[in-house]
């Protein structure tokens, strides 16, 4: 008896490819990805793109720039920064995570620390990792660099050294350049201090936590995506009780069904996100009333998304069981990959180029970067209009797909 | 099937045009013809039932003359000329799945507005296409209860209702009674006679022979996608069995091979059921305590003997066979 009950569930199992592909497909894939992830976040595999101006071009500059270039820690982001302002507003615009700025000469002794990283404090971890990656640089490579800093330091504060230790300090910094260039690390230093390399950041006006913004679009893209897969099922349902044939028996009519339902869907959206900004605004002070108009066209076309992807599967599927399992694939997937779950930079190199292929990813920066880099139109058009045209083809893949199904 | 049956003057329509027209309608399904040169009319105001086992085509012709189904061959015309494809034809043209095809979570009158709306109703005139539609169907009560919550025959009344908002020329039923009691049913064939009454032209397929008996101005049997008779039922009734009645031979159980081998060498034979066999007297035999001391003594369990017109059952039963008789 019990094996007969066991050869029904394991029939079950292997004719239904819903439950197949979520039992035993999602889930490592979901490992996978957040295993890539999080592995990124906990582990010195985390790869910034870093921007960088070299304000000084002393000759301890010009190394520190090509030992930066040469070190996987880091990747180089498209281009260098032509001025400090320049620098700050490419880690503003999301075109490096982080930028140094070379302010003095490493070498030379002076008040402020000659290296500044800048970082946006929406990427919180982002700062005091590439800071330590750079001391490690420092210390690693261009050890010379900061004895001969300490030293000026010392003479400075201290006592001034006579000619003949001048002449040994001289030797042996010289010998550390060499180690250090023959990559025979000489004198490990594990602690150069905040003097050599400081922190800025750049935060939004308001005082908003930055966590706050980014979690209020990235949330909402996922739950618009439940929602309105979930909407968008009740197609299957009125094609198996057979009010599809009933209401809507040719592809003109079928065509005005899902407009319909596109059109509810699409409204439902922007009433779910605007719940969850209103809940950001009033709880913890978003800042989206300077932006509304943008916010108000990134909504749309992000619950156009949504709509349009969730009416596509319904068409697809044949039955309300299988959409669900497909959609929780999907759903689960695009909401990783695309940043919902953890923000991008703190992805592996690949899987950031992935993301970037992800619609998700596209309304994720749009909502960050009107609420947190204060975006301009035309950078939020670019990211919208794609999703606008993904949103149309989904619904036109739906109308066309519906059209050409059979009631059952 | 002969044309000349369904010719305009021969049913008396005067010059009003027919509200469906079936000409040599034809169809394969790889290979396999599941309909062979069907031909039929049927006027406003007349309620026509199609017959037949299952797979001999009913579905796939009311399918094609509901515009859900393209046929390999023939042409259908709604009213004087609308194709049942064109979208003027869903104006004209109400369908009624064997489902219940509604929104079950939804009540009567948003679902009758929902199909309204969707059939091109304007927002007065499907407001005032409700009340109409309720009126008739004995529904006004029910109109503000959700789906889900009426019994299987109003949901079927609601199911009918709903293609019956736009006032239809032509209305299209598959299988409206099934599953439901007698008194439901009993209720629908009101909801049809109020709907033919109005001038509305019904076409239906049902397994239930005495409720096309009962409802039906016309009846075809189809037989093997071919249209193998069609006409008035009474006057079918008449053309093959003329005045004979019908002795009826109800059984307690499934007559065994040698009570059935009994019961065939006196001209009975199986009808609509194993438990039922029939026995038309046209030569006389009507004695039917001669017959019931016969049967028994030969060991059959002779339930019941009665003598009785041959009604639609004994003609498909005739046309078609015993097995075919549902």
């Amino acid at each position: 008896m019990t094996w007969a009950v066991f050869k029904v569930m394991v029939l079950t199992l292997i004719r239904d490819k819903g439950a197949l592909l979520l039992a035993f497909v999602l889930p490592p894939v979901v490992y996978v990805l957040f295993a890539a992830i999080f592995a990124g976040t906990a582990s010195d595999d985390l790869t910034l793109r870093l921007a960088i101006y070299d304000g000084v071009r002393s000759e301890a500059t010009s190394r520190l720039v090509q030992e930066l270039r040469a070190d996987s820690t880091f990747r180089m982001a498209d281009r260098d920064a032509t001025s400090a302002q320049d620098l700050s507003d490419m880690v503003r615009l999301d075109l490096a995570d982080v930028g140094l700025l070379l302010r003095t000469d490493p070498a030379v002794a002076g008040a402020d620390a000659p290296l500044l990283v800048i970082s946006d404090a929406a990427k919180a971890v982002a700062g005091p990792v590439a800071a330590g990656q750079i001391q490690r640089i420092v210390a690693e490579r261009l050890p010379d660099v900061t004895f001969t800093r300490q030293f000026a330091e010392i003479e400075k504060q201290f006592v001034q050294l006579q000619p003949t230790q001048r002449q040994r300090v001289k030797a042996i910094l010289a010998k550390m350049k060499d180690d250090a260039r023959a990559k025979t690390p000489g004198v490990e230093m594990e602690e150069t201090g905040e003097k050599l390399v400081g922190r800025e950041s750049i935060a939004a006006a308001g005082g908003t936590k930055p966590a706050v913004v980014y979690y209020a679009g990235a949330v909402a893209m996922m739950f618009l995506l439940f929602a309105a897969m979930q909407g968008a099922m009740q197609l299957i349902d009125e094609r198996q009780t057979g009010v599809l044939e009933r209401a809507a028996p040719n592809a003109g009519t079928r065509a005005v069904l899902v407009i319909g339902k596109f059109i509810f869907l699409l409204g439902q959206g922007v009433v779910q996100v605007t719940l969850i900004f209103a809940a950001a605004v009033l709880l913890y002070g978003v800042k989206v009333w300077d932006s509304v108009p943008l916010w108000l066209l990134i909504t749309i076309a992000a619950a156009a998304l949504a709509a349009g992807l969730g009416l596509l599967l319904s068409a697809a599927s044949r039955t309300r069981q299988q959409a669900q399992a497909i959609s929780t694939f999907l759903i689960l997937v695009l909401s990783a990959v695309g940043g919902s779950m953890v923000p991008r930079f703190l992805m592996p190199e690949w899987l950031q180029d992935v993301s970037w292929y992800v619609p998700n990813a596209w309304v994720i920066e749009a909502y960050h970067g009107i609420l947190w880099r204060g975006a301009n139109v035309r950078e939020t058009l670019m990211l919208v209009a794609p999703v606008l045209a993904v949103a149309l083809l989904c619904l036109a893949g739906a109308v066309l797909l519906l059209g050409l199904r059979k009631s059952r | 099937m002969d044309e000349g049956l369904n010719d305009h003057a021969a049913y008396g329509q005067g010059e009003a045009a027919p509200a469906l027209s079936v000409r040599r309608a034809s169809h394969s399904y790889s290979g396999r013809r599941v309909l062979s040169d069907v031909s039929l009319t049927l006027w406003p105001g007349q309620i026509y039932s199609l017959l037949g086992r299952n797979g001999a085509g009913k579905s796939t012709l009311l399918r094609a003359i509901s515009g859900r189904h393209d046929l390999n061959g023939g042409h259908i015309r709604v009213g004087e000329k609308l194709r049942p494809r064109e979208a003027a034809a869903w104006g004209v043209l109400g369908y009624v799945p064997q489902d219940i095809a509604l929104y079950r979570h939804l009540t009567v009158h948003e679902n009758l507005d929902f199909f309204g709306r969707m059939a091109g109703l304007s927002a007065r005139d499907c407001y005032r296409a409700i009340a109409e539609v309720l009126d008739s169907a004995a529904l006004e009560a029910q109109s503000n209860q959700i789906v889900s919550s009426l019994s299987g025959g109003y949901q079927r009344r609601v199911n009918i209702a709903a293609a019956a908002l736009t006032r239809p020329l032509l209305l299209v039923l598959d299988e409206p009674t099934v599953g439901i009691d007698i008194q439901a049913r009993e209720a629908i064939h009101t909801l049809l006679r109020n709907l033919r009454d109005s001038g509305v032209a019904i076409i239906l397929t049902t397994h239930d022979l005495e409720q096309a008996q009962v409802l039906s101005d016309r009846v075809g049997i189809l037989d093997g996608g071919a249209l193998v008779m069609e006409g008035e039922p009474l006057r079918l009734l008449h053309d093959m069995f003329g005045n004979a009645k019908e002795m009826i031979v109800e059984l307690h159980e499934a007559p065994d091979d040698h009570a059935a081998h009994y019961l065939s060498t006196h001209h009975l034979m199986p009808s609509q059921s194993p438990f039922v066999w029939t026995r038309l007297l046209d030569r006389g035999g009507g004695d039917t305590a001669a017959m019931s001391d016969h049967l028994v003594a030969h060991g059959v369990n002779v339930k019941e003997i009665r003598i009785r017109r041959p009604d639609l059952s004994s003609l498909f039963v005739h046309v078609v066979g015993p097995e075919a008789a549902t």
